[in-house]
């Protein structure tokens, strides 16, 4: 494949991405503060965002699996997954975090492990397309072109 | 630190102090402590600011960012590492010690209380900005964090800068200016003025491109009139003693 072909399948794909809601303005920014100094920095972002996210959907799952629930503390690690998708636009999963913490405040069992069930799935399908989005950059690169802006 | 024309590109991703990426403005780099819990948001803050050309340091609490500033219990205030700072932004809510708690202590501390003092928070909360305000801070920005609220801040200390940096560190008071001058404009679709806020609802994170102030939407943070939402709860804000009592969760 071309380059040109490459580049209008990352621009259809993006533009997806965010016709779907995964994405929305922030992740714009991010790419905002990408330039030639600092080539690799949405997917440096994004890859502690991965990170961070795995790390604390591993502490939602063992905090709701306990014998009396700390809801505090199930919401602080909500609150954290919420900041951290929103600060790179990640955007269903901060909407499933908003639903999330409100089951905490209520200390809704069913709902919180319903809404886990819900950002994990989301959390795996942005995971999923922004690794493809980055593929598809490094292929244009491979191919040659010239890093998209 | 010593300034040369050479910019060390081995450090250009560092966020520690000795940075030497020369500031195109020449002599009034600007110097800026950045202290969230939170290693995405310490990285995106880190390069807003310095695509601002701005210095950073970013640590991850409260208790880091004194040490930094030379306020820790083992040494005097005003023991500086040698690097002044020009701004410190915080997040509001961190494990530990609260942006708020750091405000605090910033501001009761007589060799940093001239520092200006920005407050980030993902929740969009009246009562928690005014109390910021309240407690000096200059602004208050609601996360996301955008180019447009950085490149605002630095705009206002190249002016502060210049200003402490002609007059002897005087009692100069900029609280309240960015505040209000922001309030004149609407240009920025993101929202830190609070004045704007006292009179009508929360204005939310926008992400249209609209100005204007626009109502809630979905992904928003919920409205704070109704329910509390968690340990930075805006129904227990009220009271800065059950305030700091239920940070414990808080991040």
């Amino acid at each position: 494949m071309d380059v040109a072909q490459l580049k209008r399948q990352l621009f259809a794909y993006t533009a997806l991405l965010f016709h779907e809601g995964f994405l929305d303005e922030q992740f714009t920014q991010l790419q905002q503060l990408q330039d030639e100094n600092n080539p690799d920095f949405v997917v440096e972002v994004v890859s502690l965002f991965f990170d961070d996210s795995e790390r604390l959907l591993n502490e939602l799952a063992k905090a709701l699996d306990q014998q009396n629930i700390d809801f505090k503390k199930v919401d602080a690690h909500v609150h954290q997954l919420k900041g951290s998708s929103s600060s790179i636009g990640a955007q269903r999963v901060q909407r499933v975090c908003i639903a999330f913490r409100n089951y905490c405040q209520d200390k809704n069992v069913e709902g919180c492990l319903k809404c886990l069930q819900q950002v994990k799935h989301e959390f795996s399908l942005v995971k999923n397309k922004l690794e493809t989005l980055f593929n598809l950059e490094k292929q244009i690169l491979a191919a040659g072109g010239s890093p998209p802006t | 630190m010593a300034r040369n024309g050479v910019v060390s590109w081995r450090r250009r991703s560092s966020d520690q102090l000795d940075g030497s990426d020369p500031s195109p403005c020449g002599s009034e780099e600007v110097h800026v402590l950045a202290v969230d819990d939170s290693l995405v948001d310490r990285k995106v803050i880190e390069r807003l600011l310095k695509i601002s050309s701005c210095k950073v340091t970013a640590v991850d609490s409260g208790i880091r960012a004194l040490q930094f500033l030379g306020l820790d219990e083992e040494k005097t205030a005003g023991d500086f590492n040698g690097l002044k700072v020009d701004l410190i932004i915080t997040d509001y809510c961190m494990p530990g010690m609260t942006g708020y708690e750091l405000l605090k202590k910033i501001k009761e501390s007589s060799a940093l209380r001239e520092i200006p003092v920005v407050i980030m928070s993902s929740e969009n909360v009246v009562a928690r900005i005014d109390r910021c305000l309240e407690e000096g801070a200059e602004d208050f920005i609601v996360k996301p964090v955008k180019l447009s609220d950085v490149k605002r801040l630095r705009d206002f200390m190249t002016r502060d800068v210049g200003d402490r940096a002609r007059s002897d560190g005087g009692g100069t008071t900029h609280k309240r200016k960015l505040h209000e001058s922001s309030d004149a404009s609407s240009s920025s679709p993101s929202v830190s003025s609070a004045s704007s806020l006292s009179s009508s609802q929360p204005t939310t994170p926008s992400r249209s491109p609209s100005p204007s102030v626009s109502s809630s939407d979905p992904s928003s943070p919920s409205p704070p009139s109704t329910r509390s939402s968690g340990p930075c709860s805006p129904s227990s804000l009220e009271s800065p003693t059950r305030r700091l009592k239920m940070t414990s969760g808080c991040d």
